[in-house]
């Protein structure tokens, strides 16, 4: 579901998604229930360029959070994205 | 019941076999990570992966139905839940025909400085291919209660 969430994001966002090499910390910490309605953030809180492929990292926080805003998840981990191809001028 | 006392520190287990379709790659994908690396084989082909992968949350999906299977049976654990993991690394792709199997290491069990009736027990948790390698591992905790004075 977290995933689900994150997918959606970085479609929204119009950002190559190339997977991740994992996640440092992950807390679960409140129960979901049959019911809840859960939404998402996601927050940058780093970015870089790799030193050893073309590609960009992103260190994510991402929370997701049930109907009563109460945090049902955290997860802090780094993103692979795909950079902007040097021709391809921003809209 | 299998309690905390039960749970030996250095105890290493060894467990499980889990075939790797593609299409419960795909159809978990469509679901709950809908990138084109899961979820199309032709565009993957020019993805990084080169080809098909699971989601890494797949194979920590996997992972549990290893774990679940192999406890099918035994005594049930005073487990509490998990409060999370640590230090997840995907490690391999895994794909379409691959065959897994998972290895756990008990690491420490650290009293709960609040309620004295349980530990938290931490584990090494590997995921390895048909070839060995490891292709997911991952330090993870888990709350046990001790067992209650007689």
């Amino acid at each position: 579901m977290v995933m689900g969430l994150l997918a959606d994001f970085i479609k929204l966002r119009g950002l190559v998604g190339m997977g991740a090499p994992g996640i440092d910390r992950c807390r679960w910490l409140v129960p979901v229930w049959p019911g809840d309605v859960l939404s998402g953030r996601a927050t940058v809180m780093a970015a870089r360029l790799s030193a050893s492929r073309p590609m960009g990292l992103i260190t994510l926080r991402t929370e997701v959070f049930n109907q009563l805003n109460a945090k049902v998840v955290q997860l802090d981990g780094v993103g692979m994205y795909g950079l902007r191809p040097a021709m391809d001028v921003a809209p | 019941m299998t309690y905390l006392e039960d749970i030996v520190v250095g105890t290493v287990r060894e467990f499980g076999r889990y075939a790797v379709r593609e299409d419960e790659i795909i159809a978990f994908a469509k679901t709950y990570d809908n990138q084109p690396f899961h979820t199309d084989a032709v565009a993957a082909k020019d993805s990084i992966y080169g080809g098909l992968i699971a989601s890494g949350w797949q194979v920590c999906a996997m992972f549990m139905a290893m774990a679940c299977e192999s406890q099918k049976g035994q005594d049930r654990m005073a487990s509490l839940g998990s409060p999370g993991f640590d230090d997840l690394k995907w490690l391999e792709p895994v794909r379409p025909g691959d065959v897994l199997s998972a290895r756990t290491e008990v690491l420490s069990a650290t009293p709960s400085r609040l309620k004295p009736d349980r530990d938290t027990v931490s584990s090494r948790i590997q995921v390895l291919n048909q070839t060995g390698k490891v292709v997911l591992e991952m330090t993870s905790m888990g709350r046990f209660l001790r067992r209650p004075a007689a």
